[in-house]
């Protein structure tokens, strides 16, 4: 660098270059100075400033876990469990240890950005401003032209189970009338099943788990689904209590059980009934309980005796008949004996009513009520929260859909008052009823809490459905397929940047969400942009969103008590929660009372209720969905062990932890098919297709293919482009709508 | 060092910092050209051409490279590169926050982004610039941070880019970062 | 020679394969991506009775260790505990440790040019907890031990796909598993 400064001087840079370049960067400036003292050459000593916070997982998880996150100086260091939350004891789940790689991941959505043309991958950074004022804008729009804001839909479920995220639909509720997806795919036929047969949807306490004797894990993988639950099945063992899995796939929690049985998918029904056959024909079941708490025990042993056998059951379900006895007899003579319900058991045509089939078993066994005894499934009882986020009111004159008075107007003068309501769309059927939709059709969509794009059955068709509208709009933490289609996506805030409250429909604990770090880039949470969307609405048309503009977050959880949850927790101040997570005191065995909900006050094996709705009043057996020649092979796509749905299978830690799908296929298949280890699989059905690397392996039936459903990070992979929205038989009571027969899928394959 | 070269300097770094903030205007480009080509000439180093930004194609390739919203080509963050995790607020990033303490400086309140962004670390850079006794604090700030990410955060963005723009930015940017080392040592003397 | 020699005891029979012991470590050390000191591998399946088993391997801080032996700037010590530990200052990258070390303990990462591993949580223990791979473990199927002290009959030096225990004698118990009784469809 010869002469550098003397050749500097005659360097030709104009002034109005290096005025520019000041300009530019002024703009850009990002740095403030400090209030202290600054001291060029010493790095003052500062102290570590490490805090920990009391967090709780909001995943659709069995566990909803406790959590401790450290911070220091304001950054997620670590996250461990929580040691005083008595059901998750102090640890976490391979998906939750990835918590920090997750938040502070740099694939996240950082800023709300638009994608123009929608699906062109052309994405640009626009203010929360602009994207308030476009999607404001777009809001009024509808309503001027349509009249109402129900052209507006709103598919939100499960990806946050923080109570403060019902702003979302208080949000839409606010604005005026409009139309959101009803249901769940989850569970629901499995929840009216509950409900026919005790009347309430609860359960016990699964801490009691550990009391049992001889559990029956039906269609229940908790090595993967619930794995907190396992350290109390493995004190029951402990104790010499005897572990029972059914399920058609060898699982991690199978390969745990004393004895596995590998049924026929589907056809539970039928086992639980050659069961109760046995145990009949063997005078063990409890006549006193029959007689005093059960109705339709009369009906039900006719039925039995004339349409069940043994030999019946064997054949429907593929066990043996002395399988079959083996179980009825360990079920039924060693007490007390629970049954745990797994929720991919009731994801079938005929999954509401195995159900039913099951928990007869249980009323059969007098066992209601009985402390490490019952059927289990899930409840809701403590979820009692006042939902202030969600009870908003619409602005006054709003239109909706129509509702009792003289909707017409046909024979004019007095009449009933004309009220309105939302409109509801099937969240099961979601892609072809949203776009059915007329009189006003749907013309923008939401997404929080939600990705159909890779949850929804018939993945294509809810291309389409997204293809339809005008605006899209997805909140969400990365860019995953729902957020691909979209127009706008809105950053939120993980659980450490926002103030939560969170409860469990398994466990019976309660857990404060502090907010551990402030939000990152410019994430906001739902409630965040609810009150933000609000004050845009406002500023643009007053009066046309009645959402609080703004708020402080931390008190608004406060305001989600009540003398009910205080009452049921055991608490007098919702900040307790801060020094630990409340258990609700309800007793161990919730039917310990025999006090069900149904219509006669008892547990139902005949249900009215149930017939009503055009279904069979007993636990009868209804055959199982049987494959259509064209496609024989059943593909079976269960919740994965690294993600939970279409969460953390991205993440850096996961995708080494587990890089890629393959689908599990039975040696016999393989062979048929030509297909060795390694191979790709072409999976295909008139719906869709898939490419898999097959694994061999004898955990799978010789009928069934299986992979697990996850999103992989840059991956197109989608089970739901070959799962078409074929209803599960029940669910619309408790739920709005019937549950999906996920599991009811069939395919063909073959070496790709 | 004189008046000229310190101002070349600083016009360079507020002009790259600026370049990082946010997709390049043909304003902000010809400034730079001219100023990077100027002074890469007096240290000596290859001068990579810098034409315009093409219009929406490169809006969408700085997103696209730096921002989302999918996975990033080249996150421009530190500790991306220096930390284990690979992630950001990391070690690293607090390391960054403590230096502009020292130096009286830390991020403006409404910042959320991590403080070892790269334009953070560019306008900190060129703030120090305009210090008496800064050259001590950029010797130390360039050994101890931008030298240790920048030139493989530039290689990522030169491998991956489609854009002849962010190209030629990033081979700017990696020039200079290189140099500094021995400029500082110049200026010293 | 160290005066006790801790070590871990996997129950494979109860080990569900969770992964929470690999992540939690890692969650611990904020490790890079690919840099595990605690991995866990599916096992063979039975052809008996196939199902799903696990083995879950971190370091298994040897009577002669590998790492020790061929590292050609002394960066490995054994200590009183018997904890292998590294002193990473030292490490050149060399990688001979992760090519002696018949276990995969020793773990290289690209980016930093050094090998790294487990160091069974020392600064955990001085503190008084226990490894962050037990304490995550659901199934108290990962267990820190005293060898000479573990009450296991069933436990065992090696299974059926670890590397032979008489080069290293590595501080490592296993329990090996029982397989379910079966009702199997393709019998």
């Amino acid at each position: 660098m010869k002469d550098l400064f003397e050749r500097a001087i005659g360097a030709k840079i104009s002034r109005r270059t290096l005025l520019k370049a000041g300009a530019v960067a002024g703009a850009a400036t990002a740095l403030s100075g400090c209030t202290s003292e600054p001291s060029r050459f010493t790095s003052p000593v500062v102290e570590s400033n490490v805090k920990s916070f009391r967090t709780a997982c909001p995943r659709n998880c069995y566990d909803t876990c406790g959590q401790i996150a450290t911070v220091e100086d304001g950054a997620l260091r670590s996250v461990n469990g929580d040691p005083l939350h008595g059901y998750t004891q102090g640890r976490l789940c391979v998906k939750g240890y990835t918590y920090v790689n997750r938040t502070n991941s740099p694939d996240r959505l950082k800023y709300p950005m638009i994608q123009e043309p929608r699906g062109s991958g052309n994405w640009r950074r626009i203010s929360w401003d602009e994207a308030l004022t476009i999607i404001a804008k777009k809001i009024l729009d509808l309503k001027q032209r349509y009249g109402s804001t129900l052209p507006v839909a709103l598919d939100k479920y499960s990806g946050n189970f923080g109570i403060l995220h019902y702003a979302v639909e208080g949000m839409f509720q606010s604005m005026g009338y409009y139309t959101y997806a009803l249901g769940t795919p989850c569970w629901p036929a499995g929840i009216d099943a509950t409900n026919y047969d005790f009347g309430v949807f609860q359960c016990d306490d699964p801490e009691s788990i550990a009391q049992t004797k001889y559990l029956i894990l039906w269609g229940q993988n908790a090595a993967w689904s619930a794995v907190h639950s396992m350290d109390f099945i493995r004190q029951a063992k402990e104790k010499g209590a005897k572990v029972v899995v059914i399920d058609p796939i060898n699982t991690a929690t199978a390969s745990q059980a004393d004895v596995y049985y590998q049924i026929k998918t589907s056809t539970d029904g039928a086992l639980a009934l050659g069961m109760a056959r046995w145990i009949v024909d063997n005078n063990l079941h409890d006549k006193a309980f029959l007689d005093k708490h059960v109705k339709g025990w009369p009906e039900f042993e006719a039925y039995l005796k004339r349409e069940v056998t043994l030999e019946w059951a064997s054949k429907t379900t593929g066990i043996p008949v002395d399988g079959i006895i083996e179980l009825a007899s360990g079920y039924a003579t060693t007490r007390p004996s629970m049954i745990w319900i797994g929720y991919g058991m009731q994801r079938h045509t005929n999954g509401g009513q195995n159900v039913r089939a099951i928990d007869a078993l249980a009323a059969l066994t007098g066992q209601i009520g009985v402390v490490g005894g019952s059927a289990q499934y899930g409840h809701l009882v403590t979820w009692g929260f006042n939902y202030h986020a969600m009870s908003m009111q619409p602005p006054a004159g709003s239109k909706g859909l129509p509702q009792g008075g003289d909707a017409q107007g046909l024979h004019g003068g007095a009449s009933a008052p004309l009220t309105y309501t939302n409109r509801t769309v099937n969240m099961n059927n979601f892609a072809a009823e949203i776009q059915a939709l007329k009189d006003p059709p749907v013309k923008m969509l939401w997404i929080a809490c939600r990705n159909p794009a890779s949850q929804d059955p018939d993945a294509a068709d809810i291309k389409r459905a997204f293809a339809s509208m005008e605006l899209v709009v997805v909140a969400d933490h990365f860019l995953n397929h729902s957020a691909q289609l979209a127009d706008i996506v809105l950053p939120v805030t993980t659980h450490f940047e926002n103030w939560d409250v969170n409860v469990s429909y398994w466990h019976r604990w309660m857990s404060i969400n502090e907010q551990a770090i402030k939000p990152m880039f410019e994430t906001k949470s739902d409630l965040q942009i609810a009150w933000a969307l609000s004050k845009k609405m406002n500023e643009l048309s007053p009066g046309s969103c009645t959402y609080p503009t703004e708020g402080n977050e931390e008190e608004w959880v406060g305001k989600e008590f009540n003398e009910g949850i205080y009452k049921l927790f055991g608490i007098s101040e919702w900040r307790e929660l801060k020094q630990k997570p409340a258990k609700a005191q309800l007793p161990a065995a919730i039917w310990e009372d025999r006090k069900f909900g149904t219509p006669s006050g008892k547990y139902e094996l005949y249900s009215e209720a149930a017939a009503k709705n055009g279904l069979p009043p007993m636990p009868t057996y209804v055959g199982e969905m049987v494959a259509p020649a064209e496609f024989p092979i059943r593909f079976l796509t269960p919740h994965p062990q690294h993600g939970l749905h279409s969460q953390f299978q991205n993440v850096d830690y996961m995708m080494q932890t587990n890089s890629e799908p393959l689908l599990e296929i039975h040696p016999r298949l393989a062979e048929r098919k030509g297909i060795k280890d390694g191979d790709i699989v072409r999976v295909f059905n008139k719906l869709g297709e898939l490419r898999l690397k097959a694994r061999i392996t004898r955990v799978v039936p010789p009928d069934t293919v299986v992979t697990y459903e996850a999103w992989y990070k840059d991956s197109k992979f989608n089970v739901n482009l070959t799962v078409a929205a074929i209803p599960a038989d029940m669910g619309k009571v408790m739920t709005g709508n019937n549950g999906i027969a996920f599991h009811d899928n069939f395919v063909d394959i073959e070496r790709a | 060092m004189n008046r000229q070269f310190a101002e070349i300097r600083l016009a360079l770094f507020q002009l790259l910092q600026a370049a990082y903030t946010a997709p390049a205007t043909p304003e902000l480009a010809e400034a730079l050209r001219e100023v990077a080509a100027v002074y890469l000439d007096l240290v000596e180093r290859p001068a990579p051409p810098l034409g315009l930004p093409d219009g929406a194609a490169d809006v969408a390739e700085f997103h696209r490279l730096f921002v989302g919203p999918g996975a990033l080509v080249a996150p421009p963050y530190e500790s991306v590169y220096l930390s284990t995790e690979k992630v950001l607020m990391q070690a690293e990033t607090l390391a960054v926050r403590e230096f502009y303490r020292s130096y009286g400086k830390e991020l403006a309140p409404d910042h959320r982004e991590p403080d070892d962004f790269l334009a953070f670390e560019l306008e900190f850079y060129a703030y120090l610039q305009t210090q008496v006794h800064g050259l001590e604090a950029m010797q130390r700030f360039c050994t101890e941070h931008l030298e240790r990410w920048v030139p493989t955060f530039c290689e990522r963005v030169i491998t991956a880019t489609r854009s002849p723009f962010y190209r030629s930015l990033a081979e700017i940017t990696r020039e200079v970062i290189l140099t500094e080392g021995q400029v500082l040592t110049a200026i010293a003397q | 020679m160290p005066t006790k020699q801790l070590g871990f005891h996997h129950n494979i029979d109860l080990c569900i394969g969770c992964k929470a012991c690999q992540m939690a470590c890692k969650n611990e050390y904020e490790l890079e991506a690919d840099v595990n000191w605690r991995r866990v591998y599916p096992v063979r399946e039975n052809p008996a009775a196939p199902e799903r088993n696990f083995i879950s391997v971190a370091c298994n801080h040897c009577e002669n260790p590998e790492c020790k032996r061929v590292c050609p700037v002394g960066a490995y010590s054994k200590r009183e505990d018997g904890i292998v530990v590294q002193d990473h200052g030292k490490c050149i990258g060399c990688r001979l440790c992760t090519m002696a070390c018949p276990y995969g303990a020793a773990r290289y990462s690209p980016k930093h040019r050094k090998a790294s591993k487990c160091e069974l949580c020392k600064d955990r223990l001085d503190a008084g907890q226990t490894t962050a791979c037990v304490a995550a473990c659901p199934q108290s199927a990962l267990k820190l031990v005293e060898m000479g002290k573990l009450n296991d009959p069933r436990a065992v030096v090696s299974v059926p796909g670890f590397p032979d225990s008489d080069i290293t004698h590595p501080n490592i118990r296993f329990t090996p598993p029982v397989s379910s009784r079966q009702f199997r469809r393709d019998s």
